[in-house]
């Protein structure tokens, strides 16, 4: 009985349903092939030094006689909607002119309406909305709720026509520790998902924590998730390209590296993929100053990288992204739709200081972006020998007549950028 | 002086020939069993090559009961003594010394070949408790450059924990000196032979990253694709059986993600996973998005291991470390279904209750206890347990072959083989008449059926809690037996 199975066995296998026998030649895709073999022992790598410098510029409070150290390219206005809002972090813009405003060192939420539309969010038209959220940040709309990300856990909120909140509820919990990272973002997809993104708890290590480090996909009802992307050190700023649905997120690099690594990426965010946080950086780049012990299979780190994602663009290094937002108004110039702005809060990390700015990202024709150029600029300047600033720029959003505003968190400023050149 | 009282006694067991090396030390008696015989008579070839691939020679391989009875002959080396050492890997290329933290030729080869853990290197009589496997007598050469060995051992065997299928015969520049770790002192590798078995034809499907430990595997008839799971990251992979393509279905490590074992596709094409130590079972729709992430119990001991879609539309559950079966009914509630504790399962130490199925004619589960190798069958309807039969240690996956549904296939991970076993018409008794090293199998962790064919994860857990898994990480496809 044994024999002729054998017999057929050998005859079947070699030439009808297999094609090849045991020689490996099946065709896998060339990313996912192991670049190289694990190896019994961590690879050796070069001792490397760097110079570097910790250079946090002066903060001066916001004083309304410092606008003027502030540049706009020719044809537009700043001007300033409100200050003294403390750490003014992430705003959502309602259709109506009502802005939620989160504040993460107080742990709330605000509702600022300018009623009388004078141009300016006068004390009576602030209320705060939520409260007891700690290190609440990112936030996003849907369905007439409000979502807010703080911490560990998501909340929902239900939002009244005057802007006031209900008692938050919990949407979705469990996420990783805050940490060294705790600007947590989320945005609702086009797919209907809840998109966000949890930073690395430390600057340059692997952590045991597979959520951490990452962007993760939520299910409608909070109660399922998923690991988008990962190897993101921290990803504040994120968003889809109005016209491509392309998802870009601005990724915060290491620190202590020197002054130039690693560079501040724009990558485009694929699901499943790895952008390479913490062992390399840019297109696939080793990072000579991480070390190589905790690599998984004690691949080399040229090796690991080879398997990550590249960077779309790269920006000075430590500049430091917080919020960004695709332009989709009608105010500004053509050119400007569908660019994105993003808010570099500045740099501590490098001898002269990146940052401190409002950048936007140029897309081309084709939509894709093609350069990151400085837009609002002047909060970082040089007297007398010492740095100092006036403005640690973090939200970023497009007001309902589509001019731009921002936050400044450290004096708790809400600029506003108008397009007035027509004029 | 011990020394050469052991090259002498060497010299005397090649002079006789066929000697049985180690017999009575061999192994740890716990570990011997008799294997039921493989579709062919076990026989291995190694073409031994030097450092630049050049054929120097050749080494036989037969399986003599309990022992192999080996031949080599390899040319081109120094006249004298040489170590010779089965080692871990079947890869004969340049790779890493980690004594040295330096690219060395066959360094890919791997440590000696060490099945019973001993850690320690010694002479080729020792016991495989006490020594590595791995571990044989020195190669003599002669003036002409050629050396030539004939001997059995019991340290090795062509199947089971000892198999040396898919290995390598490595051939030193020195003598052994039978117990320096890690090699004798024996120096360099200068010969180096991947051990071939003939007569068998499988097909790997090799899988991408390098700590992948493919545990889980399953097949969608509908979609014509393979699922394979990480045990290390919970990420689920596809593998498109006609070209082998592989693509990230399910990236691991979100919330009760972080951990795959037993996969099963269900009549919908959504794809179970049993979260192993996160204690979850999850059902991920066509896209890789979980459905559903369902959370057992909260204990220190969480141990979901394998799930059996049942023809009523609930998913049996296995524990392997609670003595407990769940059930998830078809609208995706978990609930303990079976108190093991009232039952003859009776749960010890390591791994229990594992591969689990049911029935196609909807009336019973099978399920294998690892560390008993008792199979066992459960009346779904009076929940009635009955021992099917024993001697399936190390039993871990198991599959009922469609075209015969009273043979059954066991993976049988840490002896390196898949067990194929009929079954009464009942499900209530069985026999093992066939054990199957295919081409040499790695930790052969769960099975699922591709047409005629079977395809078994070699998923190297082993490796897990040390030593360096050889990549890329494989599913190996063969024909059912």
């Amino acid at each position: 009985m044994r024999t002729p199975i054998l017999t057929a066995l050998t005859a079947a296998l070699t030439f009808a349903s297999f094609g090849s026998i045991s020689s490996g030649s099946a065709q896998v895709a060339p990313s996912l092939l192991p670049a190289a073999q694990p190896r019994p022992i961590t690879p050796p790598e070069p001792a490397v030094s760097a110079t570097v410098t910790r250079n946090e510029p002066t903060a001066l409070e916001f004083t309304p006689d410092k606008l003027a150290r502030l540049k706009v390219p020719a044809g537009f206005t700043l001007s300033v909607m409100a200050s003294g809002l403390g750490n003014a972090r992430i705003m959502h813009v309602m259709p109506d002119g009502g802005i939620y405003l989160t504040r993460r060192q107080q742990g709330d939420v605000w509702y600022l309406k300018d009623v009388n539309n004078d141009g300016k969010i006068e004390a009576v038209e602030r209320k705060q909305v939520a409260q007891n959220i700690k290190l609440a940040h990112g936030l996003d709309v849907k369905e007439g709720k409000l979502y807010v990300v703080g911490e560990k856990t998501i909340w929902v909120m239900t939002m009244a026509k005057d802007g006031s909140l209900s008692v938050p509820r919990v949407f979705a919990d469990g996420f990783p520790d805050a940490g060294q990272h705790p600007a947590r973002s989320i945005h609702w997809g086009p797919d209907g998902f809840l998109y966000a993104t949890f930073g690395s708890t430390n600057n340059d290590a692997p952590t045991p924590n597979p959520e951490e480090a990452t962007m993760l996909r939520i299910s409608p009802n909070g109660q399922i998730r998923e690991v988008y992307a990962r190897g993101l050190r921290h990803t504040i700023g994120f968003g889809w390209h109005p016209v491509t649905k392309t998802l870009y997120g601005f990724d915060q690099g290491s620190d202590w590296h020197g002054d130039n690594i690693p560079p501040e990426e724009l990558n485009v965010i694929l699901r499943g993929k790895n952008y390479g946080w913490p062992f390399c950086y840019g297109d696939k780049q080793p990072d000579p100053y991480v070390n190589v012990g905790n690599i998984p299979g004690k691949i080399t780190k040229a090796e690991y990288c080879a398997g990550t994602q590249s960077s779309t663009l790269n920006y000075t290094a430590h500049a430091a992204a917080i919020d960004a937002k695709f332009y989709t108004g009608t105010q500004f110039p053509a050119e400007f739709r569908n660019d994105a702005f993003v808010a570099y809060r500045g740099s501590w990390n490098r001898t002269e200081p990146s940052g401190y700015e409002i950048a936007r990202v140029n897309f081309d024709t084709a939509n894709k972006p093609t350069s990151i150029t400085p837009f609002v600029t002047g909060f970082v300047f040089e007297e007398g020998g010492e740095w100092k600033q006036f403005g640690r720029v973090a939200g970023v959003a497009q007001y309902t007549d589509g001019s731009l505003l921002f936050t400044d968190d450290q004096s708790g400023v809400i600029y506003r950028v108008r397009y007035t050149g027509g004029n | 002086m011990r020394a050469l009282q052991k090259l002498t006694g060497r010299m005397k067991w090649t002079a006789l020939g066929l000697l049985t090396l180690g017999l009575a030390a061999a192994g740890g008696a716990e570990m011997v069993q008799m294997m039921a015989p493989a579709t062919t008579p076990l026989t291995a070839t190694a073409t031994i090559v030097d450092d630049q691939g050049q054929p120097q020679g050749t080494a036989t391989f037969k399986q003599a009961g309990m022992a192999v009875a080996v031949t080599v002959e390899a040319r081109g080396l120094t006249p004298g003594q040489h170590g010779m050492h089965i080692h871990d890997t079947r890869q004969c290329l340049p790779g890493v010394d980690p004594a040295v933290n330096e690219v060395v030729p066959f360094g890919a080869a791997g440590p000696h070949f060490d099945p019973g853990m001993s850690r320690n290197h010694d002479s080729p009589t020792a016991g495989n408790k006490y020594g590595h496997g791995g571990d044989l007598p020195m190669l003599t050469v002669g003036a002409d450059g050629v050396g030539r060995a004939s001997f059995m051992s019991d340290k090795i065997s062509l199947t089971g924990m000892d198999g040396i299928l898919n290995r390598t015969l490595l051939i030193h520049e020195k003598p052994d000196d039978y117990k320096s770790d890690p090699s004798g002192m024996s120096g360099a590798r200068v010969r180096c032979g991947t051990i071939v078995r003939g007569a068998v034809a499988t097909r790997d499907y090799p899988l991408p990253g390098v700590q992948t430990f493919p545990e889980g595997v399953t097949y969608d008839a509908k979609k014509g694709l393979i699922y394979t799971g990480s045990a290390a990251t919970g990420s689920i992979y596809t593998v498109n059986p006609t070209n082998g393509a592989v693509n990230l279905f399910s990236e691991g490590g979100a919330l009760g993600r972080s951990s795959a074992l037993g996969l099963k596709v269900d009549s919908q094409s959504r794809v179970w996973v049993a979260g192993g130590a996160t204690g979850t079972v999850s059902v991920l729709n066509s896209d890789g998005f979980p459905v559903a992430i369902l959370e057992t119990p909260k204990s220190p001991n969480r141990y979901i291991n394998d799930l059996a879609p049942a023809a009523d539309g609930s998913v049996y559950v296995t524990d392997s470390t609670r003595p407990v079966i769940f059930r998830v009914s078809p609208d995706l509630k978990l609930s303990a279904w079976l108190d093991l504790g009232n039952t003859p399962i009776k749960y010890g130490p390591g791994i229990n209750l594992n591969g689990i199925l049911a029935t196609p004619d909807g009336r019973y589960l099978l399920t294998m206890q690892l560390n008993t190798g008792d199979l066992w069958r459960i009346d779904l309807r009076t929940k009635a347990v009955k021992k099917v039969m024993g001697g399936l240690m190390r039993g871990d996956g198991i599959l009922l072959n469609p075209a015969d549904p009273r043979t059954l296939y066991v993976a049988r991970n840490a002896m390196g083989v898949v067990s194929k076993v009929t079954l009464s018409a009942d499900s209530g008794t069985g026999t093992l008449v066939a054990e199957e090293p295919l081409q040499g199998l790695r930790f052969p962790a769960t099975l699922t059926a591709v047409g005629t064919d079977v395809v078994v994860t070699q998923s190297q857990l082993d490796k897990l809690q040390g030593g360096t898994p050889e990549t890329p990480f494989r599913l190996t496809r063969f024909k059912a037996f």
